[in-house]
């Protein structure tokens, strides 16, 4: 487990708690949804997507919207917890995105460079 | 309800409708993006997805159709999958590019490698070749180089010989002249084109009408054969003539005998016998006058011809 992830975990635990304390018993946090989006959101930064232009941007969406999650959560109350699984829930389709981007960009750069060793090889050959 | 609020209530109706019946930019984009996903490579290669993104457009639309206050993050959601079905699609065609062009390294190596091998056996088999093709040049040197060193010992055994038939002959011509010197008191020895002749007189050697060497005959006799024993590489004609006295048919016969008991005596005293010959010619050939006494002794004669050495040398 790294360090990353103890302390998403962690935050999820206090953001919880804030909730619950916030005397809202009747409402409970989007569970789910924020564990799906910070695992998407991990397994975007593990996949190296900050380095893609197109990948960095929707991980930064991603974890726009899941912060804004986390605040609404914190605040407590029916509609905070709806808009803020709303919220993560587009945090984790953007950050599965943001995944694939980056898996395609090393996809695309090992075609890239597999056509370059033909190349190389040819002109080695003649 | 009067003229205004009629008019208000009416255009509050009509705002409420477009609100209802306008999908949001999210659903548009939403919309937008499945089409473009579905129309593209997705559909073939990444089906599945796609249809995660269908699932979730229809969601969308359902919830645009029922206003759901969810509606925006389903659309949003769903533009989100199928731009991932777009982005899968993709990925998966830059694998497949990826796996066909290490395919088409690896084929052409193995053509390089194949061809590289080929050559490398072209090479072995030339070089087997070539050292076949040096071997049998040596080999050809080589005999060449024995058949040299034999000519050679062949030309130098030919010198050799040469040298020691040049000694021969010194020492045969060496012979003749002993021989015209020791001979000279009792026989004439001279040289002419037919070889070496020593006339013996037939007084000297025979009784009147006999074939039968005189014992002195045989003494003189013993002397010539020893000095020609160290010619005997020469052939030798003996040749026995008599006076035009008499038959001629008689001549003969008696000039045969003398001269056939010269070449006898001769082969008994070492000669070889297949180098002499004997030859009666009678009274043909007179060297004198047979009119008189002395030319008639003179004719009666037995010649011993040695050969010249250049003859002798060819037998």
């Amino acid at each position: 487990m790294t360090i990353r992830m103890t302390t998403t975990r962690a935050m999820l635990g206090l953001f919880l708690g804030a909730a619950l304390a916030g005397g809202c018993a009747t409402t409970r946090p989007p569970t789910d949804n924020m564990e799906s989006s910070a695992a998407s959101i991990r397994g975007a930064e593990q996949a190296g997507a900050e380095n893609v232009p197109r990948a960095a941007f929707h991980l930064q969406l991603a974890n726009e919207q899941s912060a804004k999650a986390k605040v609404m959560i914190a605040s407590g109350g029916e509609d905070n917890m709806k808009a803020a699984s709303r919220l993560l829930m587009r945090a984790a389709a953007d950050g599965e995105l943001a995944i694939a981007l980056a898996d395609d960009d090393k996809d695309r750069l090992a075609a890239e460079q597999a056509v370059a060793d033909i190349h190389t090889f040819e002109q080695q050959a003649k | 309800m009067t003229k205004r609020n009629l008019i208000v209530s009416v255009l509050a109706a009509l705002g409420l409708t477009a609100c209802a019946s306008s999908p949001s930019r999210e659903l548009v984009d939403a919309r937008s993006a499945y089409a473009r996903a579905s129309s593209g490579p997705a559909a073939r290669v990444v089906p599945a997805d796609l249809r995660k993104a269908r699932v979730s457009l229809d969601a969308a639309e359902a919830a645009f159709s029922s206003d759901a206050s969810d509606q925006r993050d389903l659309a949003y959601v769903a533009e989100r999958k199928a731009q991932l079905a777009e982005v899968l699609a993709k990925r998966a065609e830059h694998a497949g590019a990826r796996v066909q062009a290490e395919a088409t390294l690896a084929s052409e190596k193995d053509a390089d490698h194949a061809q590289t091998k080929e050559k490398l056996e072209r090479t072995r088999t030339d070089l087997v070749v070539a050292e076949r093709d040096a071997a049998a040049q040596k080999q050809r040197a080589s005999e060449s180089d024995t058949r040299a060193s034999q000519a050679d010992t062949r030309a130098s055994q030919a010198d050799t010989r040469a040298a020691e038939a040049d000694v021969r002959a010194t020492d045969s011509d060496r012979h003749l002249k002993e021989m015209q010197l020791e001979f000279a008191k009792w026989a004439a020895v001279k040289e002419e084109p037919r070889g070496v002749v020593i006339t013996l007189s037939g007084s000297v050697l025979f009784a009147s009408d006999k074939a039968t060497l005189l014992p002195d005959a045989r003494t003189r006799l013993g002397h010539v054969a020893t000095a020609l024993l160290e010619t005997k590489e020469r052939r030798l004609n003996v040749e026995g003539y008599t006076d035009s006295q008499g038959k001629d048919a008689y001549n003969v016969d008696l000039s045969q005998r003398r001269a056939d008991a010269v070449r006898t005596y001769l082969v008994s005293n070492g000669y070889p016998p297949d180098l002499i010959v004997a030859h009666g010619a009678g009274k043909t050939m007179p060297v004198a006058d047979n009119a008189t006494a002395e030319g008639r002794a003179n004719n009666r004669r037995v010649e011993i011809i040695i050969a010249p050495r250049v003859e002798a040398s060819m037998r």
